[in-house]
């Protein structure tokens, strides 16, 4: 009987003890002893642990293991194949656009895009997994075929940052005029975080037409980098043209998904 | 008492390894209501560090202030609760449980806590606990 009436007392002591050994625990005693007792359970841990996984080896058919491994294998081969199909067709695409000369550009992968969350938000810009070393300099455009997709805006030896064209840069664009008797339009085309860009300081005297092309005007250097002209932008949606404005606008809209592309191609010359 | 601390061990080395549900609770709760003495209480002290050890918890101890402050406050309003019922071991079992794998972050608390009840129903079916007339409380 009295060992029950001192279980109060002997509760209340234990107590003491474990906040003692919170309080002591953090300290290199503390440490110490837990090292200690880790050191005596680890092996009684690693040995239940080891018979329990035998057991369930045992008890699952070999041969189901064998096949969910190959299948696990074949799976990464086929996530393979689809990028190296993904960066064939991009190849492909570029060569048979033809401009920018094949020989003035090279392949690049596209590795990261902050701020890009699919779905939430649009990608205005791409890092990818060519640099200095490879001839890419700051200012250089960017392509997916005839498509200007952004411009160099960091570069590193090996990792180059692409402004997209979706984001927040400059850039003088012209149309392409689409009868002979007709005058290209010249203006400023600027990013608007979105899928589409607005085409500004335009002359109201120039005509502007639904479902016209809008392409860089080039902005090339001496040294050869630059934008080069004729690049794609995109097509106008629609038009702003106010006669007591001192310019018109419009809204352009890209030919190509961002989000969707995974290989881009730099100049590089 | 050997055999209590050899289950009770198991339990734990179970626990923090491969089930992660409260069943060195369960256990230590019902040994605490079937054999309330000195020793068990012990025990419990001995198991809860044990348990911190091997469930890499920063702070040593922890385990056996929750367990001894749950079980201590059991053991001295028992009879107040009628505690050692078959209702009240399921209940406190729940809640003891529930509380326990809440604190430290089990997946699933209630799950854990039913299933607590289901074995510590168990338990009280092939070891009934005898409601002790002369129990002390405060």
């Amino acid at each position: 009987m009295s060992g029950k009436r001192n279980i109060p007392a002997l509760g209340i002591g234990l107590i003491l003890v474990s906040l003692l050994l919170i309080l002591f625990s953090s300290t290199f005693v503390g440490k110490d002893l837990r090292l200690l007792l880790e050191v005596l359970t680890n092996p009684i841990r690693k040995f239940e642990f080891s018979l329990i996984s035998k057991i369930f080896a045992e008890s699952q058919n070999t041969a189901y293991q064998k096949l969910v491994l190959e299948n696990n294998n074949l799976r990464a081969k086929l996530v393979e194949q689809e990028k190296l199909v993904l960066e064939n067709r991009a190849l492909r695409d570029q060569f048979e656009a033809g401009y920018p000369p094949p020989d003035t550009i090279i392949p690049a992968s596209i590795i990261g895009s902050p701020n890009f969350i699919p779905g939430l938000s649009f990608p205005t810009a791409f890092i990818i997994d060519k640099g200095q070393k490879s001839g890419i300099a700051e200012g250089n455009a960017c392509v997916s075929g005839p498509n200007l997709l952004g411009v160099v805006s960091k570069v590193s030896e090996n990792i180059a940052k692409i402004s997209l064209i979706s984001g927040t840069i400059k850039l003088t664009a012209k149309t392409v005029p689409e009868e002979s008797s007709e005058r290209e339009a010249q203006g400023v085309v600027t990013g608007e975080g979105r899928d589409s860009l607005v085409f500004e300081n335009i002359l109201l005297s120039d005509q502007l037409k639904v479902g016209q092309t809008v392409v860089t005007k080039g902005d090339a250097l001496e040294n050869g980098n630059g934008m080069p002209a004729n690049l794609i932008i995109g097509k106008i949606e629609s038009i702003d043209k106010k006669e007591s404005s001192l310019f018109q606008r419009a809204k352009v809209k890209p030919l190509i998904n961002f989000a969707s592309i995974s290989t881009l191609f730099c100049k590089i010359r | 008492m050997l055999l209590i601390s050899l289950i009770a061990i198991s339990l734990a080395f179970l626990e923090s390894t491969l089930i992660e549900i409260p069943l060195t609770f369960v256990f230590l709760f019902f040994l605490s209501l079937k054999k309330p003495s000195n020793s068990t209480f012990i025990i419990i002290f001995i198991i809860g560090i044990i348990l911190d050890i091997l469930s890499l918890r920063t702070t040593l101890g922890i385990t056996s202030i929750f367990f001894l402050s749950y079980f201590l406050l059991i053991h001295l309003y028992q009879s107040k609760f009628e505690i050692k019922g078959h209702f009240g071991v399921i209940l406190f079992t729940f809640f003891g449980a529930f509380l326990y794998a809440f604190i430290f972050k089990y997946d699933n608390p209630v799950f854990s806590a039913l299933l607590c009840s289901l074995l510590s129903y168990i338990l009280y079916r092939y070891f009934p606990i005898k409601k002790d007339a002369d129990v002390i409380s405060y």
